[in-house]
């Protein structure tokens, strides 16, 4: 099977749930207890905890189409 | 109104006030659910003890992956309960405050972004698509070479051959995204995960969001299942996953107010 679908709520993975919600979503600063900069710092960290350096040797990063709420 | 004694505000999500969105009865930490609505807005809060989810508690698990992954995990299934039939713009881990009026006060001051983020996810939650290389092919096994010249040019023609599959494959990338993007109101290509991260060994080659109608769920779904088939001969295996509030599209209402002061 060539096609796997991972319901949200049955197994999501740790990464997946990282890069959304400390990756995206809305920021609303003010007087949050955390600053976003702090946050970047703890993914970073996470980052550094799970394991050294590795690297996606082969990865496609598509242009072609400008993407509609892209970063 | 202060959020009671030796607690801290934890906000999920924003809805729209006149939606009726159901609540699931407990959030992170089993804490209950609630409302704080301010004008047409209404954001999905509780009240977390801040012994077990303040500020120092923060920064002493932020950095492990179990805690964090609870929470995380228990953040977003509130917001799960809530995107199957309301609209709502999902908050930034971590989104914690001193006091009631601290949340209020943003939610007025960006009113204007919070809105048109609103429009523009209206009616539509995320999927997730993530191709990864599972395996490479075309390395046939050869006879030992005869000389140095035949070694040398068999192990030219296998770069060639392997540089052909790496062109074809980023070819069928490239459509299959295109094909998923005409599905969705808006796509984004986020950078690979770390493996690191994720676990995997094998090659992320594809991390994309789009932003699907509710209606429209079966049609994409249809449509990556179909893509994924035609992966799958090159090498490569499709995932979804979904649906997901629309964290990689509702991500442009930045604060208008001073930036964030770190306690």
């Amino acid at each position: 099977m060539s096609v796997e679908r991972r319901m949200v709520g049955e197994d999501v993975a740790l990464v997946d749930l990282i890069d959304r919600l400390i990756g995206g979503g809305v920021v609303l600063t003010g007087d949050v207890v955390l600053s976003v900069a702090d946050v970047d710092l703890v993914y970073l960290g996470l980052r550094l905890v799970l394991a050294p350096a590795h690297e996606v040797n082969e990865s496609v990063r598509l242009s072609g189409r400008p993407a509609a709420g892209g970063r | 109104m202060d959020a009671p004694e030796g607690t801290v505000l934890h906000a999920y999500g924003v809805v729209r006030a006149g939606d009726a969105a159901t609540l699931p009865e407990r959030g992170i930490g089993g804490a209950p659910v609630g409302l704080l609505v301010v004008d047409g807005l209404a954001a999905v809060v509780s009240d977390l003890p801040g012994s077990s989810f303040g500020e120092a508690v923060w920064r002493a698990h932020a950095e492990d992956p179990e805690w964090l992954g609870v929470v995380a995990g228990e953040h977003n299934a509130v917001l799960e309960a809530v995107i199957d039939e309301t609209d709502v713009l999902p908050l930034r881990l971590p989104g914690l405050y001193r006091h009631r009026e601290a949340l209020e006060t943003e939610l007025r001051a960006n009113a204007g972004p919070l809105t048109a983020a609103f429009d523009a996810v209206r009616g539509h939650v995320e999927w997730g698509v993530k191709v990864f290389l599972v395996e490479e092919l075309d390395e046939p096994a050869a006879p030992k070479p005869s000389s140095g010249r035949d070694y040398l040019s068999r192990k030219s023609s296998a770069a060639a051959r392997k540089e052909t599959a790496r062109d074809r494959r980023a070819q069928l990338l490239f459509d299959v995204h295109e094909e998923l993007a005409l599905l969705a109101a808006a796509d984004v290509v986020n950078a690979p995960q770390d493996p690191a991260l994720s676990g995997r060994k094998e090659p992320m080659l594809l991390n994309a969001a789009y932003l699907v109608g509710r209606d429209e769920r079966d049609g994409f779904l249809g449509e990556a299942d179909r893509l994924g088939e035609r992966l799958a001969p090159d090498g490569m295996r499709l995932e979804v996953t979904g649906p997901w509030p629309p964290y990689n599209f509702a991500g442009r209402a930045e604060s208008s107010g001073a930036p964030g002061v770190p306690a």
